[in-house]
């Protein structure tokens, strides 16, 4: 049965009181609470999860790892940042870990795929290819997705939350700091590189030097 | 705050790792107002660079959109029961004592 002052109180109240209200009730043991914040961040943390991880398998996996660590550990939030950013960064690195024990992944260097300068400070390869304007002529949809999976998924995994976190998720560069424990001229740093390294791959793939 | 580069004063023939290295910051709009002119000339002089500029845009449009795509919807109530058993959160039925009908 679903508690009736729980009901109440998310009708009436704005999104954040009601979530204050819901850790409030969390903290002292409640279990309909837990179901209501279960309801209303999952899907968000299947998303998440589902974009770093690559499977739906992986991902609800993971949707159980971070709510179990939420109910357990609903104690040491303290309200200092959001309640979402603390529940983004439970999902990163839950994924995190899931993705270093696996042992799918194979190490990339970014060099390779980095553009390139020659001492008087032109492009090493020239000239550069604009390949922007022809690849969704060249390349179809799907063959395009695999592409982009594959790049993305040579990133480094902190450096592919991070871009995810930038893109999809809309995080400011400090909000993406809190979450993967970076200051923001780190995420900024990272989140460049990562995005160097996409260009890069994306050409190679594509029949095109990185540089 | 906006970003200063060190292109000023540099022949705008010779800046394109600049270019590179802080394309970010231009796209976002964090370089000052006369670093960006610099920015701008250099592109409208060296094809080399705007393609660069072109091929990194691309890059970040395609990137958003492949990851924008929402996965497949998850049937997550089944999660939930399995995470409510693993915390004991759900009371085992009540067994009937023997003797009693």
């Amino acid at each position: 049965m679903r508690g009736k002052g729980v009901a109440r109180v998310e009708s009436r109240q704005p999104a954040a009181q009601n979530e204050e209200f819901l850790i409030g009730r969390l903290k002292a043991g409640d279990h309909q609470a837990f179901d209501a914040i279960f309801r209303l961040h999952s899907g968000r943390v299947f998303q998440l999860a589902y974009k770093i991880l690559g499977t739906k398998a992986d991902a609800e996996e993971a949707v159980q790892e971070v709510f179990l660590a939420v109910y357990r550990k609903v104690k040491t939030f303290t309200g200092q940042s959001q309640f979402s950013t603390w529940l983004y960064r439970l999902t990163v690195n839950t994924a995190l870990t899931k993705v270093r024990r696996s042992k799918r992944r194979k190490e990339v260097s970014y060099e390779e795929f980095l553009p390139q300068f020659q001492k008087d400070g032109h492009h090493k390869v020239r000239p550069v290819v604009d390949w922007s304007y022809e690849i969704d002529d060249r390349v179809s949809d799907s063959e395009m997705r695999g592409i982009l999976k594959q790049a993305l998924d040579a990133l480094k995994p902190q450096d592919k939350a991070i871009v995810i976190l930038s893109d999809v998720e809309g995080l400011s560069d400090r909000e993406i700091g809190e979450v993967v424990g970076l200051t923001v001229s780190a995420v900024k740093t990272r989140l460049h590189r990562a995005r160097l390294f996409l260009r890069g791959n994306l050409a190679v793939r594509l029949g095109y030097s990185p540089t | 705050m906006a970003k200063r580069l060190s292109i000023k004063g540099k022949e705008e023939t010779a800046i394109c790792r600049p270019i590179a290295e802080f394309v970010s910051h231009y796209l976002n709009g964090e370089l000052d107002a006369e670093t960006a002119k610099s920015f701008e000339r250099h592109l409208a002089i060296c094809p080399d660079c705007l393609s660069f500029l072109k091929t990194f845009k691309k890059t970040l449009e395609l990137t958003r959109s492949f990851l924008s795509t929402k996965a497949m919807a998850s049937d997550l109530t089944r999660v939930q029961r399995s995470l409510k058993k693993k915390l004991n959160l759900i009371k085992p039925a009540r067994l009937k004592h023997p003797t009693r009908k």
